[in-house]
């Protein structure tokens, strides 16, 4: 009798997160790819730096893969996590693309950033990967 | 405790979240330094730290899917062991 209670009281708290879980968004290979390939880009970039001209169009390249990110995730149903991060992901490699169309940023930002920009995809692209097949 | 930190907890996720959290607090003590010595402006250390926010909330948010699917995980292999069960009788 114990059991069944602890059993009714476990289904009635987590409902939610249950029928939540039950319906997310399986794995998708083309999301995968798409958060590899930012981080991919990034991590190729960090040594371009200290050239200005070589960095402007690889933070066009990044900031093209980012936004197409951002556009795939969102068209996923039952994707709020993904769609999230994407959005966060954007956000941090805009910021890179604004400042490098106005000024020269100086190279440790560049590094800096780049960095971030580099764990960010490495997490998204590691928990897609964990999504249900 | 809330069930996504316990479902992490199980899977060894938790441990992966706190060595990036603490990657995260490193960084900001490294944007300090820089900002101090001056190889960086003010509007640049102030975007890397709102950077940071970000990559928190990155952080965050695949806490979170990776206890979804965790939980999917689970929900399908109770429904398979059912289906088995009901199929034996």
């Amino acid at each position: 009798m114990k059991k069944l209670i602890l059993i009714v009281l476990f289904a009635t708290l987590s409902g939610c997160a249950m029928l939540d879980a039950y319906n997310m968004a399986g794995f998708d290979a083309n999301e995968y790819q798409l958060a590899t390939k930012v981080r991919s880009k990034a991590e190729i970039s960090k040594t371009d730096c200290p050239d200005v001209v070589l960095t402007r169009r690889n933070v066009s390249s990044i900031l093209s893969v980012a936004t197409e990110f951002k556009n795939y995730t969102a068209s996923i149903p039952h994707n709020e996590e993904a769609t999230n991060m994407s959005n966060s992901l954007l956000l941090e490699v805009q910021g890179l693309s604004d400042r490098y169309k106005t000024t020269t940023p100086s190279v440790p930002y560049c590094f800096t950033k780049m960095n971030i920009i580099e764990r960010s995809a490495k997490n998204i692209q590691f928990v897609l990967g964990v999504k249900p097949r | 405790m809330k069930i996504n930190e316990v479902l992490n907890q199980l899977n060894g996720y938790d441990s992966k979240e706190n060595q990036e959290l603490e990657t995260i607090a490193a960084t900001v003590l490294d944007l300090t330094k820089m900002y101090e010595e001056k190889t960086i402006s003010e509007s640049e250390y102030q975007e890397l730290l709102s950077d940071l926010q970000l990559e928190k909330s990155i952080t965050m948010d695949a806490s979170d899917l990776n206890a979804k699917a965790q939980l999917k995980f689970i929900i399908d292999t109770a429904i398979t062991i059912a289906a088995t069960a009901a199929k034996a009788i």
